[in-house]
C-alpha cells in the first residue's frame, strides 16, 4: 500500500475512533447534557446536586442569592413540561434547537439520550457476540483434535454455526422478538449477537485451526505444551485480529438493526428515546427533516465508524 | 446435474424444517401459552373485567382444541416438525386461513423484487468498479462504505425526498434494496481486482499488449466472477431481511408488510412460515451460486470432485 493511502487510512481511523468515543461520552453524560433538571443548585446556603423540583418550578424557587447550573439542553427527553403549551412537530428554534417531535418533546434531548440506547445495543451485542463466537470457536477447535467422536461433535458445531450465521440478522431479530414477545435494547442486542456471533465463530475457527497447523504450534507440542495451552496461548492470539474485526461488524449490525426494529415498532419500548424511533417518527410525519437528518446522520456515522474499525486489524496485520 | 439440484433442494428443505422447529421452540419459550396468544391474535379474548372470569379460560381452551395447540410443549413442537416436513405451515391464528394462501401473493412480490434487486446490485457494483478504474479506488471505498453504513430506513427516506413522485413504487424499492448489496459487490470486486492487478498474470497480459480496459473487462472479471458466489447467500439474506423495512417505509405491498403485521398481531404461524421461507431461499440461493461458481471455475470443480 502506498504511504499516502496508509496515512489517509490512519486519519480516517482516528476520526472513526473519535466519533465512537464522542458517542460513548454523550451516552454516559446524557443526563448532564440534556435534562430539565439542574445539574447543581445553590439554595438557601446549601449546594444541591441534581435538585428537585425540575425546570420552571425550580426557577421559581430561586431567589437573588441562589443560582443553578443547567444542562446545555434544558429539556426532558421523556416528558413534556411546557406549562400547558404543547408544541408538536415544531421546526428548530431558539427554544428547541432541533425542533420538537410529535408529542412536543425536544428532539435534541431525545437525540442525546438516543445515543445511550445505541451505545448500549452496540456494546452489549459486541460483548455477547464475542463471548458466544469465541466459546463456539474454541470448543470446535478443541474437539477437532479429540479423536473421531470429537471430530463428529466439531462438525455438528460447525453446522450449527453455519446455519445460524446464514440467517439474516434483522429477520431473525424481528421473528424472534415477535415469537418470544421480547422487546427493548437488551433483547435486540442478544438477538443480533447470536447470528453474528456464529459468524465470528466460523472466522475464528478457521484462524485457530490454521495457527494450530503452524510449525510453532508443533514446536510447543514437542516441548510438552498441553492441548489447552496450545489453543489458548499459541493459537488464540493469531485469531484475535479477525475476532476483533468480526466484533466491530457485530456492533455495526446491531446499530443498524436497532434503527430498523425501532422503525418497525419492535425496538426499545416507548417512551425510551432512540435514533431509530426518531427515524420512525420522520416517516410518520411527512419526512420532517429535523426528525430524520440528525438521527440518520448519527446512525450512519456510528455504523461507518464501526465498519472502519473492522478494517483496521486486517490492515494492521498486513 | 440432477445430483447438484438434489443437493440444493435438500439444503433448502433442511433450512425450512430447522427454522420451523426453532420458531416453534421460540413460541414455547414465550411467557404466554400458544393458545392464549392465538386467541389474542384472533381478537377472541373477552376483556379482563368480564363478569364471567372463566370465559377467558373457555376461549383459550376452545382455541387450543381448534388449532391443535393442546398437549405438552414437546408434543406441539413434534407436531409442528411433522407439518414442516410435509411443507404444511398450518393456519393463520388471526383469520384461520391456510398460511400458504395468506403469504403466497405477497411472498412472490417480495421475491421478485429481491431477485431484481440482486441483479441490479451486481450490475451497479461491477459498473461502479469499472467506471472508477484504478484511480477511483478511494471513490469506490467511500461510496461503498457509505451505502453499507446507511440504515435502510433512512435510505428510504432520502430516496423519497429525492423522488417524491416514486412513493409506493416498486422501482424505488428495488433501487433501495440494491444499494447495500451493490456496495458489497463493488468493495469485493475492487479488492479482488487490486490483487489481480498486482499478479504475474497481469504482467504477462500487459507484456502481450493487452490494454488495461481489456485486461479488466475480459481477463480479470472472469477470474473474479466465481469469487462472488460466497456473497450470494448474505446478499439474498440482506435483500429479504430488509424487505419489511423497505416495504413499510415506501408503502409497497409484500411479504415484509405481511410479516410486520403478523408480528404485531402475534400470528406465529405466518411469522414462522415467512422466516422459514426466507431461510430456505437463502440456502437455495447459496447452493445455486456455489454450483454456478463450480461451472465457471474449473479449480473449484476439481477441488470438490
Amino acid at each position: 500500500m502506498r504511504p499516502g493511502a496508509v496515512a489517509r487510512g490512519d486519519a480516517l481511523r482516528r476520526v472513526a475512533v473519535g466519533w465512537l468515543v464522542a458517542v460513548g461520552l454523550v451516552a454516559v453524560g446524557a443526563d448532564g447534557l440534556a435534562s430539565d433538571r439542574a445539574i447543581v443548585a445553590w439554595r438557601g446556603g446549601a449546594l444541591d446536586w441534581r435538585p428537585d423540583p425540575r425546570g420552571e418550578a425550580l426557577r421559581a424557587q430561586l431567589t437573588d442569592h441562589d443560582w443553578a447550573v443547567w444542562p446545555p439542553i434544558d429539556a426532558d427527553p421523556l416528558e413534556v413540561r411546557t406549562g400547558g403549551r404543547l408544541e408538536p412537530l415544531r421546526p428548530p428554534s431558539a427554544a428547541h434547537r432541533l425542533g420538537t417531535d410529535d408529542r412536543g418533546r425536544d428532539v435534541a434531548a431525545r437525540w442525546i439520550h438516543g445515543a445511550r440506547t445505541t451505545a448500549l445495543v452496540a456494546a452489549l451485542a459486541a460483548l455477547v457476540g464475542l463471548g458466544f463466537g469465541l466459546a463456539l470457536a474454541l470448543a470446535a477447535a478443541a474437539l477437532g483434535s479429540a479423536g473421531r467422536l470429537g471430530r463428529g461433535a466439531r462438525s455438528a458445531l460447525v453446522a450449527i454455526a453455519d446455519a445460524l450465521a446464514s440467517a439474516p440478522a434483522l429477520l431473525v431479530s424481528l421473528a424472534a422478538a415477535a415469537l418470544v414477545g421480547v422487546r427493548g435494547a437488551v433483547a435486540i442486542a442478544v438477538l443480533v449477537a447470536i447470528p453474528r456471533g456464529a459468524d465470528t465463530a466460523r472466522l475464528a475457527l478457521a484462524q485457530l485451526e490454521a495457527a494450530l497447523a503452524e510449525p510453532y504450534a508443533d514446536a510447543a507440542r514437542a516441548l510438552g505444551a498441553s492441548r489447552a495451552r496450545r489453543l489458548l496461548h499459541h493459537a488464540l492470539p493469531a485469531a484475535l485480529p479477525t475476532v476483533a474485526a468480526a466484533t466491530a461488524i457485530t456492533a455495526a449490525t446491531a446499530v443498524l438493526a436497532e434503527a430498523a426494529l425501532s422503525f418497525l415498532g419492535l425496538g426499545a419500548a416507548p417512551p425510551t428515546p432512540s435514533w431509530g424511533e426518531l427515524l420512525a417518527q420522520a416517516t410518520q410525519h411527512d419526512l420532517r427533516w429535523w426528525l430524520s437528518v440528525p438521527a440518520g446522520v448519527a446512525t450512519t456515522a456510528t455504523a461507518a465508524a464501526l465498519f472502519m474499525l473492522a478494517l483496521a486489524p486486517a490492515r494492521g496485520s498486513r | 446435474m440432477i445430483g447438484a439440484l438434489g443437493r440444493i433442494a435438500l439444503r433448502g428443505a433442511v433450512a425450512w424444517v430447522v427454522t420451523c422447529v426453532l420458531g416453534w421452540v421460540l413460541v414455547e419459550l414465550a411467557r404466554e401459552s400458544p393458545a392464549l396468544t392465538a386467541a389474542r391474535a384472533a381478537s377472541a379474548l373477552p376483556p379482563d373485567d368480564a363478569r364471567d372470569p372463566s370465559a377467558r379460560a373457555r376461549v383459550v381452551e376452545r382455541t387450543a382444541h381448534e388449532l391443535a395447540l393442546d398437549g405438552a410443549p414437546a408434543d406441539r413442537i413434534v407436531r409442528a416438525a411433522g407439518r414442516a416436513v410435509v411443507l404444511d405451515p398450518g393456519v393463520s391464528w388471526r383469520d384461520r386461513r391456510p398460511v400458504g394462501a395468506t403469504v403466497r401473493r405477497p411472498a412472490w412480490a417480495t421475491v421478485a423484487r429481491g431477485g431484481l434487486a440482486m441483479i441490479l446490485a451486481l450490475i451497479a457494483g461491477l459498473g461502479l468498479v469499472l467506471a472508477a478504474g484504478r484511480r477511483g479506488r478511494a471513490v469506490v471505498a467511500v461510496v461503498g462504505g457509505a451505502l453499507l453504513a446507511i440504515p435502510t430506513v433512512w435510505l428510504c427516506q432520502l430516496a423519497l425526498t429525492a423522488a417524491p413522485g416514486l412513493a409506493t413504487s416498486a422501482t424505488l424499492a428495488v433501487v433501495v434494496l440494491a444499494a447495500a448489496p451493490a456496495a458489497v459487490v463493488a468493495l469485493h470486486v475492487g479488492a479482488a481486482l487490486r490483487r489481480l492487478d498486482a499478479s504475474p498474470l497481469a504482467i504477462a497480459a500487459a507484456a502481450r499488449g493487452v490494454g488495461p480496459g481489456r485486461w479488466r473487462a475480459v481477463h480479470a472479471l472472469r477470474l473474479v466472477g466465481p469469487g462472488l458466489a460466497p456473497l450470494v447467500p448474505s446478499i439474498a439474506g440482506f435483500v429479504l431481511g430488509a424487505s419489511p423495512v423497505v416495504e413499510r417505509a415506501l408503502a409497497v405491498p409484500g411479504a415484509g408488510q405481511t410479516l410486520v403485521a403478523a408480528a404485531g398481531a402475534g400470528d406465529a404461524p405466518v411469522v414462522i412460515a415467512l422466516a422459514a421461507g426466507t431461510a430456505a431461499l437463502v440456502a437455495i440461493a447459496g447452493g445455486v451460486a456455489h454450483a454456478l461458481a463450480q461451472r465457471l471455475d474449473p479449480r473449484l470443480r476439481e477441488a470438490t470432485s
